[in-house]
């Protein structure tokens, strides 16, 4: 493990390679800032970038890439309330009554000491467990995003997966390091710009609209470069705009579009390693006890609303 | 409480759905300037040349992000013919 971190350290001491983390990470808060650009996006506008780098520095950037993206997504998040992935969705949830209540700086700082120590916690988890969780770290798509970094490692040539820490473990570690020396980075680069951000807010609401519109149709259409997709945009816009009045509250929707997807993959994952059997699901007592929790919670507010019924009619006795 | 302006927010939905229609006709810089320049009058604004100096940076810059990352982003079918290129 040491001598993998030294490798790492080697590679990424480069005037080169840091730069390079430097530029990933810029480049990845500046269009994860924008609302309606994510990781995905990002890293797809970044990858022709990268041809003819050798594969440890492309990794290097898309890397900077990714999680610059991820925190610059914490920005949309707190100031317009547009969360692009679903690791902000939740600083959407506290940030944007924050902003709101004027308090704008305050939830961008918080943002960024938060990154900094989660991303910190991260990397040394993953270098603890590196060893024992290669496949499950590079292995297995987790993710759109990581669909996406493992096919740019594909076009160079290097085949993703369990065997890439052994194969390729100067690829694995200067990447890892890179995430440590690239959250020192983002710290550095966003606190000072806290004031600048922030002040985006005062931009008269008749120009931020369309602005933020605008970003939005380009989120969608430079992922799919298909004009039908904005059609579909704003059917969706329609309908969320027609839940919004009635009340409907937006985070379960959000949290549902995202994790579900998520949940369909891995279901289906499963249902492939079972031979199309079921009963996986309650098979094991794990599974089992997940899927009873899972059941009583959804049903709890069911169950509540009856039992308030129920207390009520004899009350009125 | 959420409410809602009919008006106007039609009228934005609409523009969205128009930009996707002409978007490849007009090509990117065409018509993100005249959506924007749409966006801005539905909302209420009137100045003419402060609408021109916020959809103008905007429009060139993005293009020139997306240009320089690589993306090619249609210069239009009405361009090409302007400038009588064969796009055949």
């Amino acid at each position: 493990m040491l001598d993998g971190i030294l490798l790492g350290l080697q590679t990424v001491l480069t005037i080169n390679n840091l730069f390079l983390v430097f530029t990933g990470c810029a480049t990845g808060t500046l269009i994860g800032m924008l609302p309606g650009l994510g990781p995905i996006s990002a890293i797809a506008l970044m990858i022709p970038v990268t041809y003819g780098f050798d594969p440890a520095s492309g990794m290097i950037l898309l890397a900077g890439v990714y999680y610059g993206a991820i925190f610059g997504g914490s920005t949309s998040s707190i100031l317009i309330n547009a969360p692009g992935v679903a690791g902000t969705v939740a600083t959407a949830f506290d940030g944007y009554p924050l902003a709101r209540s004027g308090h704008a700086g305050k939830a961008l700082a918080t943002a960024v000491y938060s990154s900094f120590a989660g991303g910190t916690l991260a990397t040394l988890f993953l270098v603890l467990a590196a060893p024992i969780l290669a496949d499950l770290s590079l292995g297995i798509l987790g993710s759109g995003t990581t669909a996406v970094l493992l096919g740019a490692l594909i076009a160079y040539g290097i085949q993703p997966g369990p065997r890439l820490i052994v194969d390729e473990p100067e690829i694995f570690w200067s990447v890892i390091v890179s995430m440590y020396f690239g959250n020192v980075i983002l710290l550095i680069l966003n606190l000072p710009l806290i004031p600048y951000i922030a002040r985006l807010l005062t931009i008269p609401r008749q120009f931020l609209i369309p602005m933020i519109m605008f970003f939005s149709l380009m989120g969608v259409y430079l992922v799919s470069f298909n004009t039908f997709d904005l059609q579909m945009m704003v059917v969706i816009a329609a309908i969320a705009t027609m839940l919004r009045l009635l009340g409907f509250p937006m985070a379960p929707l959000l949290l549902g579009f995202i994790l579900g997807g998520m949940l369909e993959d891995n279901l289906r994952r499963a249902v492939t390693l079972s031979d199309g059997e079921l009963s996986f699901l309650w098979d094991r007592p794990t599974t089992l006890v997940l899927l009873i929790l899972t059941t009583l919670v959804l049903l709890s507010p069911l169950a509540r609303f009856f039992l308030t019924r129920l207390v009520r009619g004899r009350g009125n006795l | 409480m959420f409410e809602l302006h009919w008006s106007p927010a039609l009228q934005l939905l609409l523009a969205m759905s128009v930009y996707g229609i002409v978007f490849e006709y007009l090509g990117f810089i065409v018509a993100t300037l005249l959506f924007l320049l749409a966006g801005f009058a539905i909302l209420g604004e009137r100045r003419p040349g402060l609408m021109l100096v916020a959809a103008l940076p905007l429009t060139l810059g993005f293009w020139l992000l997306v240009e320089f990352l690589g993306i090619y982003l249609g210069p239009g079918e009405l361009f090409l013919s302007w400038v009588g290129a064969d796009y055949s």
